[in-house]
């Protein structure tokens, strides 16, 4: 078997198969399609968390790589802020203070396992160098999350309602991230050098960009097709103006409904 | 101009200031890098419209089932991924205009992919990140007495 049929077998497929089946158990309405999706979407998952090994010549299995290096401070520092925001002052589904001090320790390990793999030995690396989408994620991560932050600082300042506190700690991390871009740009890593950084900060803004206008032109072809098709179809039928009987006969309904005085 | 107008400006403009700060700053540091640059917003705007239009064809099916499954905008959404996808492979074809460090049209366009899905990747976390920090910011709050009682 030829290299592209390989690394089609064993990443191309298994993710088609995680992304399709991911849409589908999300917006299936059968509960037996929903199943069978979840199934289709585990199995391209490991598959493709196996990549690396299976098919290791191929380049697209650094994604793989990837995927399986931040799999773990990901789902720390999701599972670590869902913690903390369901253990604080919800009406529904409180979680315990046990909950919550778990919820600060798996964000804390989490954001500091994603610190290390810049700053510290635990970069992602593959075959000796370092792992090229790692370069691609980092200051894409970093990039959105301090706007992103800072966008959601001044929401809850100018939407909400006595917001104040909540907005200055969203400015607080906004300002963190911010930092850890600006201190990447200028110190070197133990594997990443800052020029090496910044040149992968300028790429991700480039692909921020490049695929903002690019989802924004699909979504202007898209309104324009259906703006065509709708423009085209004939009007709708409308009813013809009632009656001067039909009128008079919903008068006296009316009439028979409303008052009361006779009872 | 509106209140609304006005908070809307402000919220837009304090999700875009941080990273053009932070683009000025790598500016400040120094490096010409334009030509990778532009090779790599070229890439990502291809591969985003072309990868959005697909999604968005997928979507005129649902659009169908509310309108007795009309044809042509299923057909004309059709059109417009496989525009995306020529126009993606011509472009990537013209040598040395959008090929980053691939050999091959077809090396790119996958490299492109794979790309376009780790920062799909990393958009989801940054918005874990910013979404949950506000929940958690707004739940670690003591309930607020919204009356006193008489």
């Amino acid at each position: 078997m030829d290299a592209m049929m390989q690394a089609a077998l064993w990443f191309w497929f298994p993710a088609i198969a995680l992304v399709v089946g991911t849409g589908t158990a999300l917006s299936s309405r059968s509960e037996s399609i929903k199943k069978l999706s979840k199934i289709i979407a585990i199995i391209g998952f490991i598959l493709v968390l196996l990549s690396p090994v299976t098919v290791p010549e191929s380049p697209s299995s650094a994604a793989g790589h990837l995927l399986g290096s931040i799999i773990g401070p990901c789902a720390l520092l999701t599972t670590g802020i869902y913690l903390l925001a369901f253990s604080g002052n919800v009406e529904v589904g409180k979680l315990t203070s046990r909950d919550r001090k778990i919820g600060s320790a798996c964000t804390f390990f989490g954001l500091i396992w994603l610190e290390g793999m810049h700053w510290w030995t635990w970069t992602p690396m593959l075959n000796g160098e370092v792992n090229p989408y790692w370069l691609v994620f980092w200051p894409t991560f970093l990039l959105l999350s301090t706007g992103l932050s800072s966008g959601a600082a001044f929401s809850l300042r100018y939407l909400g309602h006595l917001r104040e506190k909540e907005s200055n700690f969203m400015l607080v991390l906004s300002s963190l991230t911010f930092a850890l871009t600006v201190l990447g740009m200028m110190l070197d890593g133990p594997n990443i050098a800052a020029e090496t950084f910044r040149t992968h900060f300028w790429l991700a803004a480039s692909d921020i960009f490049g695929l903002g206008v690019g989802v924004g032109l699909s979504i202007l072809v898209f309104a324009l097709v259906i703006w065509i098709y709708e423009s085209s179809l004939p009007p709708a039928k409308t009813l013809d103006a009632p009656s001067q009987q039909e009128l008079s006969q919903a008068a006296s309904i009316i009439s028979d409904h409303i008052g009361g005085e006779q009872e | 101009m509106s209140e609304m107008v006005k908070t809307w400006k402000v919220i837009v403009m304090a999700i875009s200031v941080p990273p053009l700060l932070l683009m000025i700053i790598a500016a400040l540091l120094g490096d010409d890098i334009s030509n990778q640059a532009f090779k790599r917003f070229g890439n990502a705007l291809i591969t985003g419209y072309t990868f959005s239009a697909g999604l968005l064809f997928i979507n005129m099916f649902f659009y169908a089932d509310s309108r007795q499954r009309p044809l042509a905008p299923l057909f004309g959404m059709l059109l417009a991924t496989i525009f995306g996808a020529i126009i993606t492979l011509w472009l990537l074809s013209q040598g040395e205009l959008l090929l980053e460090d691939n050999g091959s049209a077809r090396a790119q366009a996958l490299s492109n992919v794979v790309r376009i899905l780790v920062s799909l990747i990393a958009l989801m976390m940054a918005i874990i990140v910013s979404v949950g920090g506000v929940f958690v910011a707004i739940t670690s709050r003591p309930n607020r007495k919204l009356f006193e009682e008489e």
